[in-house]
């Protein structure tokens, strides 16, 4: 692996686990999740890069949704 | 007479619960809300298929199509993001910023390390990134707080209307006269006496009553203010901040006598 590599792979990977971790404490937060389970949706969070955490954000949209915004 | 009111003073948005609800995993979230989380998911793929058109139609085999804009400097399609990222700004607040912006990064880093042929991809791409977070950001900002004064001046107009009808239903005439001697207000007592003019300066509308001779001259106190028998000093004239936090004053007038 070269440098330049290294580089891109850690750019991803800080990417990805920064938006899994908001996702993931949303997660935990709720009360209900889209199927029921939540392991599911935290494994494919983890796991599907980007499609897992595109795939949440649609089928949960109150986590963009602050309670001030709530009007 | 109804109060006057500054121009700029709008009316916030109302505390009110949407009887609409609808979301797939969010089954008692407002039906605006979802509304406008599904405008915000359907500019970002349009901006993203946008930005991959070129590569989408080579990969379906559609390479007729031929053109700058397709296969240029992608510097123009990536400014279109920021549409979906101001708007989760101004609709959702910070956080909505910063889920959206890691996604723009994610969609916009497989052009800048493997397809575009131009020189610094990754850092255009950065710039970018780092504009869009920032207008997004301030954005998310500004609307919060204009919603919060808003807010607080729903709450005022609200201790203000409550303010009106106290000094409606006082059995003597009210007056609230501003700093630039025009009649503010005249409670209902006032206005059955005087009449019923919006806005006209104090010594028009009393001039029926013969009752104030020097309010514009002299420093306000009861002691500068006639009644039509000739006494002096017992008309209260008491300092007021209005709303707006103009120094009005607000003249209590016996109209019993």
């Amino acid at each position: 692996l070269s440098v330049e590599w290294v580089l891109q792979l850690c750019l991803f990977s800080v990417l990805h686990w920064v938006l899994v971790g908001i996702l993931l404490q949303d997660l935990s937060r709720r009360d209900k999740v889209l199927g029921g389970r939540k392991w599911p949706w935290a494994l494919s969070l983890i796991f599907l890069i980007f499609i897992g955490s595109l795939l949440y954000l649609v089928c949960h949209p109150r986590i963009f949704i602050n309670e001030d915004n709530q009007d | 007479m109804p109060r006057v009111r500054r121009a700029g003073f709008v009316r916030a948005h109302r505390l009110v619960s949407c009887p609409g609800r609808l979301g797939l995993g969010d089954s008692s979230l407002p039906r605006k809300n979802v509304g406008r989380f599904y405008l915000l998911v359907l500019q970002y793929c349009v901006c993203a298929v946008f930005y991959y058109l070129g590569e989408l139609l080579t990969m379906a085999g559609w390479d007729s199509i031929d053109g700058w804009l397709l296969y240029g400097v992608h510097d123009f399609h990536r400014l279109l993001f920021l549409v979906p990222i101001i708007y989760a700004g101004y609709v959702f607040g910070t956080k909505a910023v910063i889920i959206i912006t890691i996604i723009v990064i994610n969609t916009l880093l497989p052009r800048a390390l493997f397809i575009s042929p131009f020189p610094d991809p990754l850092l255009r791409m950065l710039l970018f990134i780092i504009v869009a977070v920032a207008i997004g950001y301030l954005t998310a900002r500004v609307h919060r707080a204009t919603y919060r004064c808003s807010l607080l001046q729903n709450k005022l107009w609200g201790g203000q209307d409550q303010f009106d009808r106290v000094l409606d239903a006082m059995p003597s005439g009210v007056l609230i006269i501003g700093p630039d001697q025009l009649v503010r207000f005249a409670n209902k007592v006032a206005r059955q006496r005087f009449g019923e003019e919006v806005g006209c300066s104090y010594d028009e509308y009393l001039k029926e009553a013969d009752i104030v001779r020097q309010l514009a001259d002299l420093p306000v106190s009861p002691e500068n203010i006639v009644q039509p028998e000739g006494r002096q000093g017992d008309v209260p004239v008491i300092p007021f901040t209005d709303c707006d936090g103009a120094v009005c004053r607000l003249i209590i007038i016996d109209v019993s006598r």
